[in-house]
């Protein structure tokens, strides 16, 4: 499957959401040569990452202050562990909500 | 002007519950909002079924709801509640496929916004929908939009306090009394006490301000009033005005005020009163002043149209003298969304003749003591104006943020930079430097993207308005090199650091001549 992505500042982001198998894989990429300023740099420098619901991203001080402390409050709130698990869609939800709430 | 976003239901729960398997870029898109501190808007009527959607995925995780609820408590410091706008296009495709994302649409228009959604038929039919690959797509193409700062941003100032401004109409509409009511009545306690005065009275606008005290002290034909030469033409105009004549007398060169040591050689014996203008928002040397009207038994004005929040010694301007005029023209530090002013004083005798004056002469309805006039703070300017004075403190510290960020870049270069007096705490209306190649200087600023002003480009002495007294160029030489020389940099509330160090860098790259005076001249610490 070929798809068109952006890089940006060691991430690649896609056009549109993908799930996918695994969390870490092997993609190829075409790196248009005038993008290209150092190889031997490049090979030294920030490692490309994907977007998406990566566990083993390091969660450090790159993140800003705010969002630190909104994680921490929603792993304390909801668990470090926790994952979502689809369920109905918001549509459905909102279905029932105006079911419940005008019946 | 920041670029404005509201996010669809969709995004925000994608937020709150983790979704990454529907969206794996939630965690970039609140990053980005935070990194670059902007508000997350919300439309009023989302915010119900945010919750309820919420609570309802929250029960099924068996995650307690106390807990879930700190979650969307902090989140929701980032955001800003819309109204739900009440003009509805019933035939419209949108609100015709799905009222809840037309509502939505309606919301992000008011402010001109983007709306950040999942939902592809809503992207498909709204314009102003983009998906969240769109928007991290567009936060690349912004790093290579170039930086312009303009000279003042009143819109994104009002963004700030929408909802206040929002409440504050409704008020006013609901209370169904649009003059002279509780809004004027508690704006006027709230100003008072702000500044330190006995008594507040809203009037009409700055230069009726001062207009209507002239008036209540009697001054009027045949008195002359002392005015600076170096001032906005208002100054000048609120004495002819009530009659009188405006005598002006020359700026201390260094802080562009009246000069007190100046003032006694312009009093005659038809002299009734001084009006210090505390310019670009820094006081008057007050002391002197008064120091010479108590000699001379003159009345002292403070024309503090530019200085709201300003300290002369500890003591906010408004009450340094007799009386004090203020504007709340819009781009003052408490601007209206309109024309307003007021007059400050702890004179009850004055106060109660300037309510009168401005009143059609009059304390009881249709009685009429004196010819008075109409000039009245109206109930809306005074309700957004109590919304405003509650951030003025705020906003006048990020002047001086500003200011100080200019004082300290700058105070290298050859620029004349304001002078700042030990006992004046300045509020920064406007940052003026001093350059004998202006014009230079503001085009050079101009293609950086730099938008500044003149003020003012002509003395009062000078315009066709006043051409019957007879002055001529060279007569007030000092006013005339302030206005040959002065540029006013960018500066309001909201001006972020970026914009700061794009004038800075421009400014420090200028190669600037001395302006006129000598060496000798220039306060110790700009040297």
């Amino acid at each position: 499957m070929l798809v068109e992505a952006i890089y940006d500042n060691g991430r690649v982001i896609f056009p549109m959401p993908y799930r996918f198998a695994h969390n870490r894989f092997t993609i190829k990429i075409d790196l248009p040569d005038i993008e290209v300023v150092d190889e031997g740099m490049a090979s030294q420098g920030k490692a490309a990452e994907m977007l998406g619901d990566d566990e083993s991203k390091p969660f450090n001080s790159e993140y800003p202050d705010e969002y630190i402390r909104f994680k921490k409050l929603q792993d304390a709130s909801f668990g470090k562990q926790y994952e979502y698990v689809l369920g109905k869609t918001d549509r459905e939800l909102i279905q029932e909500y105006w079911l419940e709430k005008h019946a | 002007m920041p670029r404005l976003y509201l996010w669809d239901t969709n995004i925000v729960l994608d937020v709150l519950l983790k979704r990454a398997q529907v969206n794996p870029y939630y965690e970039e898109i609140y990053i980005s909002f935070i990194k670059n501190d902007w508000t997350i808007y919300l439309a009023a009527h989302q915010l119900c079924t945010i919750e309820y959607i919420y609570s309802k995925e929250c029960s099924r995780a068996n995650i307690t709801l106390s807990e879930a609820w700190k979650v969307w408590a902090l989140f929701r410091q980032r955001v800003t509640v819309l109204k739900t706008p009440s003009t509805h296009d019933w035939q419209s495709p949108l609100a015709q496929f799905d009222l809840m994302d037309y509502q939505i649409e309606c919301a992000a228009k008011l402010i001109e916004a983007k709306i950040i959604s999942r939902n592809e038929q809503f992207i498909a039919r709204s314009s102003s929908s983009i998906s969240p690959v769109q928007f991290l797509q567009s936060l690349i193409q912004d790093e290579n939009v170039e930086l312009t700062v303009p000279f003042l941003d009143l819109k994104t100032q009002h963004f700030e306090i929408r909802p206040q401004l929002e409440a504050a109409f409704d008020r006013t509409l609901n209370s169904g009394w649009y003059i002279l009511g509780n809004e004027v009545k508690q704006f006027e306690l709230e100003f008072a006490y702000y500044c330190e005065a006995k008594h507040c009275i809203g009037v009409g606008n700055g230069l009726e301000a001062l207009h209507l005290i002239l008036r209540a002290y009697g001054i009027g034909a045949g008195d002359e009033v002392i005015v600076p030469s170096n001032t906005y033409i208002a100054t000048w105009l609120a004495a002819s005005y009530a009659g009188a004549t405006p005598v002006p007398v020359e700026p201390d060169e260094r802080t562009y005020n009246i000069d007190p040591e100046l003032i006694e050689q312009a009093i005659t014996t038809r002299t009734k009163a001084i009006i210090a203008v505390h310019l670009y928002g820094q006081p008057a040397d007050m002391d002197a002043i008064n120091a010479i009207a108590k000699k001379y038994k003159l009345k002292v004005v403070e024309d503090a149209a530019q200085a709201h929040g300003a300290l002369y010694k500890g003591k906010r301007v408004g009450t340094l003298g007799d009386a004090a005029g203020f504007s709340f023209y819009p781009g003052k530090n408490l601007g209206a969304i309109g024309d307003g002013g007021a007059v400050t004083t702890n004179d009850p005798d004055l106060a109660e003749k300037v309510r009168v004056l401005s009143n059609y002469g009059s304390r009881v309805k249709y009685q009429n003591d004196v010819k008075g006039f109409n000039s009245r703070l109206d109930e809306l300017q005074a309700a957004f104006l109590r919304e405003k004075l509650r951030k003025l403190e705020e906003w006048n510290g990020q002047r001086k943020v500003i200011a100080s960020a200019y004082l300290s870049a700058l105070k290298n270069s050859k620029f004349i930079l304001p002078c700042v007096p030990e006992w004046a705490d300045p509020v920064w209306h406007l940052f003026v430097v001093r350059d004998q190649q202006r014009e230079k200087l503001q085009k050079k600023l101009s293609e950086a993207r730099v938008a500044t002003m003149i003020h003012y480009p002509i003395p009062p002495h000078l315009q066709q308005a006043y051409s019957d007294y007879g002055y001529n160029k060279g007569n007030f030489p000092i006013a005339e090199r302030i206005h040959d020389e002065v540029l006013s940099l960018p500066m309001f509330p909201g001006m972020n650091e970026s914009q700061t160090n794009l004038v800075i860098s421009v400014c420090s790259t200028h190669e600037i001549k001395r302006a006129s005076y000598s060496e000798d001249e220039i306060p110790r610490e700009q040297r």
